[in-house]
């Protein structure tokens, strides 16, 4: 069930021959980074030979030898990547082409495509600063809150959910912390009024409730990133800690919420128990993920009177439509507050899980793989930097924009996807060193926005960019592209850990009438046919669609497409569009 | 998420829901079931070379009998008991073995199918019940299974096959959602196409505004622009993506299966002028060409009130649709590659309620498949004199999955790998009835 524990021990930088390091100038970047930190490698070494399987790997980890907390997120990311790197002799792949950093970097944090006078001005500048530069202005995109939001609203609700989503819209701009956000979820308090802050928050208690299972295992995997599953019927056989006390210490928490009328509610009294793997029935004790027993206020009895007293007013409040009151002793506030507390296990979870995740949107591969197995036993890939990283988070309260910011500027963000080497017998090496970025399958909402980008009439894009930023002209237009986008999102699949395309979508692109009409009848089709040249039709539909000029066998390839329709240019044009945004190019982040 | 075969070859102690049990009755019940019984010890020697051959070229077709048939109305009539409702047996092919007379055509062919009678699968619910036959157990917490025809299409289907590998046919709305949530983890390439309303898949055919020879053309240009950009940035995902779109020809070109008017007005008029008649017709036209799981709803048996009048107009048809299914399978030589399990969420009540209906029951109810890997003749355990519980080896959802599963070649004990954890096709301790399969 679980990967083999992999050591983690990084050589010595200083062990090296300096010739080796210098070699390349990543060679020397990261001799400098080195330089510029109190940190040294040889350091962790020593904390690699500390280590003790019965420990968790991020207590093994001595936090003082890492990188001091000022260091920037991006140089820390390429120190420990490259540093691997270095020691397994892998050579990584060269930065990303611009235009494909570009394309990148606007489906990653704004869900959409780069607009011409974007790309016009992207790609006129070269310089490391003009990088940094547009990053930090799709960061500062209300797009970019709004596509968090979404991918936050999958991560907790499958997506399901508009009511959570809209409070993650709401509070997230607002600069909520991740872990005041995992405390209003489990606390599942909700404002009763739309648009007031905490209105629709219940949601992710409410949709679980009648599965207190289900409750205590969507909690830990989605907030914490272990699945705790497995312990609901045995102990798990591999992960020392995750044992039947754990997974029922954890349930206990949730043991005596209810649902009343679409309210979720708790009791102040009620025990978990469960036959343990020698079938006897025990009374789980509250403990947060197998740490130790926490105290609960005294067990209330309720005598026969009392219990058809809160029947009542049960009923009444299901028939009055109303939430039931709070709970005296509230264990899934213990629980809210197992998050909030600073430097507590529940904190340093919620940190590294929230990185593994994002770093896995960005990445497309978690620094801990799987991303629900983030025990004690399961070694990152990068184990300091997962620590590092999620002491920053901690440090900078939860600042997630300043931790993406971080990944994007990083150079093991920023390499080329395509892995060429002159020696053929040089393999790919394994994702999980970061050596060469990785094809991602667009997801239903980056590739409905961006079809629908890619099919707008550049002319008119144009015309707005060229208009005074204050008339909120261009961004009103681009908002209207983006919701466009999102009814197309509902033709895709979500893509999931090992993703394959459907034929339901290539017939649905191929023939279906909805497709044609929202993409073929469109200002793209129609600013091309007003266009002079089969070149220049050419060019402007690779710039629209794939974010590039294109090459020059392309070029020959398309010109003879269009020559051969000289009698029916319009058709011509359509079917150079449908092949462009249907093509493997536009279907992939890459 | 690739299956990982485990130790080929079940032997007997790995199957064995009640060989004994089942010898008896067999040898009670005469030859029919007699020559079967030779049959599936033969078949236990040859179980690791069936599970590599047997897989080619087969399919199941799934009656889904939605809402809830009455097994009393049905299979396991208790003629003269107050649970017996007003309807006679008759006796059928099997000697000493009687089913309702609401099943004149399927009595005749009793020698050909197998029955089971004891099934307890415990949820009563329509949601639930049908999320637990389908996949042979329920949900977890952590994770949701794949039903029956996504791991069929999955196990059985080929690559770059220009039929699609699972079809549904679901064309009254009643419980249609319960069967919805399909494919799981194995992602939508294992999912169905849902055929609701009329027999032809959405998007399968050309719009008017694209010639035939530019839809063509137009498909060759995006080949080899994604090819040329495949040949820098290769991967598994990639490559399903050319796959998929590899793929759109063939099925388009498949217009015609999707066209019952192709078949012989001889061959229509015996399956009957009804939709659930025609849908049959159409699964059989598909599994001719190779589309490994076809289901076929009929809905709505849920009958709390009037359950009589219910079963007098629904159990004749499903009666004239089986035995026309399996007459026509075994003309054309595909009984032996086709299996067909008639089944739904659960049975009915044995207690006739106030409003002559039969309510909800999932403690003693009955199930019948035939074909591909299936026993002839086989009645396989036995309920009380009233139908209330099972009195002789009780199997619940999971027996029937693993059955079905074996009957097919496809060993039940596989795994998925998802993430870090595999998962078995069944869950552990689940096992085929061995009885039932030939």
């Amino acid at each position: 069930m679980t990967p083999p524990i992999e050591p983690f021990v990084i050589l010595p930088v200083s062990k090296l021959p300096i010739t080796t390091l210098c070699r390349t100038l990543f060679g020397v970047l990261a001799v400098l980074a080195l330089s510029l930190s109190p940190y040294t490698s040889s350091q962790a070494g020593e904390s690699s030979q500390n280590s003790d399987p019965s420990t968790p790997w991020w207590q093994q980890i001595i936090v003082d030898q890492l990188p001091t907390p000022d260091t920037s997120v991006d140089q820390v990311i390429d120190l420990f990547v490259d540093a691997k790197l270095k020691r397994l002799e892998m050579t990584p792949a060269p930065e990303a082409d611009r235009s494909t950093l570009l394309r990148r970097v606007t489906l990653d944090l704004n869900s959409r495509l780069p607009t011409p006078a974007e790309a016009r001005e992207f790609l006129s500048v070269d310089s490391p600063g003009q990088h940094f530069h547009f990053v930090d202005s799709r960061l500062n995109d209300p797009a970019f809150d709004r596509y968090l939001a979404h991918e936050l609203n999958w991560l907790l609700m499958d997506g399901q959910s508009t009511d959570f989503q809209k409070y993650l819209q709401r509070t997230i701009p607002e600069g909520k912390r991740w872990n005041e956000i995992f405390a209003e979820a489990v606390a599942g308090i909700a404002d009763e009024k739309e648009g007031e802050a905490l209105h629709g928050v219940d949601h992710f208690l409410r949709t679980r409730s009648r599965d207190l299972d289900k409750m205590t295992n969507d909690v830990s995997v989605r907030f914490f990133g272990v699945n705790v599953s497995c312990a609901q019927c045995h102990d798990h056989p591999y992960v020392k800690d995750w044992s039947m006390e754990t997974y029922y210490g954890m349930k206990t928490f949730f043991g005596r919420t209810f649902e009343n009328g679409g309210f979720v509610g708790e009791r102040s009294y009620g025990k978990v128990s469960y036959k343990n793997q020698d079938n006897e029935e025990v009374t789980a004790k509250l403990r947060f993920l197998g740490g130790p027993e926490l105290a609960v206020a005294d067990e209330i009895t309720l005598n026969e009177e009392e219990k058809k007293a809160e029947k009542q007013l049960l009923d009444q409040l299901r028939k009055d439509k109303k939430a039931p009151p709070a709970a005296d002793n509230s264990l899934r506030e213990l629980l809210a507050l197992q998050g909030l507390e600073s430097g507590s296990e529940g904190e340093g979870y919620l940190a590294r899980s929230l990185v593994n995740r994002l770093w896995h949107q960005y990445f497309g591969r978690g620094l801990v793989m799987p991303l629900d197995q983030m025990h004690g036993a399961n070694t990152p890939s990068h184990p300091e930097l997962l620590v590092w990283l999620a002491r920053d988070l901690v440090a900078h309260e939860f600042d997630i924009k300043r931790l993406v910011r971080g990944m994007v500027l990083s150079k093991a963000y920023r390499r080329s996807s395509r892995w060429e080497h002159t020696d053929t017998d040089v393999r790919r090496p394994h994702d999980k060193h970061f050596a060469t970025a990785k094809v991602r399958p667009l997801n239903p909402r980056q590739y409905g926005v961006a079809l629908r980008f890619a099919t707008q009439d550049p002319g008119r894009l144009q015309q707005l960019a060229d208009q005074p930023s204050e008339s909120g002209e261009l961004a009103k237009q681009l908002d209207s592209i983006e919701n466009g986008g999102l009814g197309i999102a509902r033709w895709f699949e979500r893509p999931g850990e090992t993703f394959n395309v459907s034929v339901d979508e290539a017939l649905l692109l191929t023939n279906s009438q909805d497709a044609q009409n929202q993409l073929l009848n469109s200002g793209l089709v129609t600013h091309l046919d007003s266009l002079e040249s089969d070149e220049e039709k050419i060019r402007t539909a690779y710039r629209s669609t794939l974010i590039r000029e294109p090459g020059e066998e392309e070029l020959i390839l398309l010109k003879d497409y269009l020559n051969e329709r000289q009698d029916r240019p319009k058709e011509g044009v359509r079917q150079m569009v449908w092949a462009l945004i249907t093509c493997s190019e536009s279907r992939f982040n890459f | 998420m690739n299956p990982i075969p485990l130790q080929p070859g079940c032997r007997i102690a790995d199957h064995d829901v009640s060989r004994r049990a089942f010898l008896s009755q067999s040898l009670a019940v005469g030859s029919g079931a007699l020559l079967g019984t030779s049959g599936a010890l033969h078949a236990l020697d040859e179980d690791s070379l069936n599970l590599t051959l047997k897989k080619t070229g087969r399919s199941v077709i799934l009656l889904w009998l939605a809402g809830g048939s009455s097994q009393l109305e049905t299979w396991d009539p208790k003629p003269g008991r107050p649970t017996g409702g007003p309807y006679a047996t008759i006796p059928t092919s099997i000697p000493g073995i009687h089913i309702s007379e609401l099943m004149p055509k399927m009595a005749q062919r009793m020698h050909k199918i197998s029955v089971v009678r004891s099934l307890n699968t415990k949820d009563g619910g329509h949601g639930t019940g049908a999320e637990l036959m389908l996949r042979g157990r329920k949900n977890e917490a952590a994770i949701d299974y794949p039903d029956m025809g996504a791991v069929f299409a999955k196990e059985l289907g080929r690559a770059n096959s220009r039929v699609p590998g699972y079809v549904s046919f679901y064309s009254q709305s009643e419980g249609r959602g319960n069967t919805r949530k399909t494919s799981a983890f194995l992602g939508a390439e294992f999912a169905p196409m849902n055929l609701d309303e009329g027999m032809m898949p959405p998007n399968i055919t050309r719009l008017d505004d694209i010639s035939g020879l530019d839809h063509r053309e137009r498909a060759e240009l995006r080949e080899i622009l994604s090819a040329r950009f495949a040949s820098k940035y290769d991967s598994d995902s990639v490559r399903s993506h050319a796959a998929a779109y590899a793929r759109v020809q063939g099925l388009m070109s498949s217009e015609k299966l999707f066209d019952i008017e192709q078949e012989p007005q001889a061959i229509r008029d015996k399956y009957g002028p009804t939709r659930f008649a025609q849908q049959a017709l159409m699964a059989r036209r598909m599994v001719e060409e190779g589309v490994p799981f076809v289901r076929v709803a009929r809905a709505w048996w849920d009958s709390h009130g009037q359950n009589f009048e219910t079963h007098a107009e629904m159990v004749p048809e499903l009666d004239h649709v089986m035995a026309t299914l399996l007459d026509d399978l075994e003309q054309r030589g595909m009984l032996d590659s086709t299996l067909v399990v008639a089944m739904g969420e659960f049975g009915r009540t044995p207690k006739i309620n106030a409003s002559l209906g039969r309510d909800h029951f999932a403690s003693a109810w009955s199930t019948a498949m035939f074909g591909c890997g299936i026993q002839h003749g086989a009645v396989f355990g036995k309920t009380d004199e009233d139908g209330n519980t099972v009195v002789e080896d009780e199997v619940g959802a999971g027996e029937i999955f693993a059955t079905v599963l074996r009957a097919m070649g496809v060993n039940p004990h596989s795994e998925y790998q998802v993430g870090a954890r595999p998962i078995p096709l069944v869950n552990p301790g689940i096992r085929a009835i061995s009885p039932l399969l030939a």
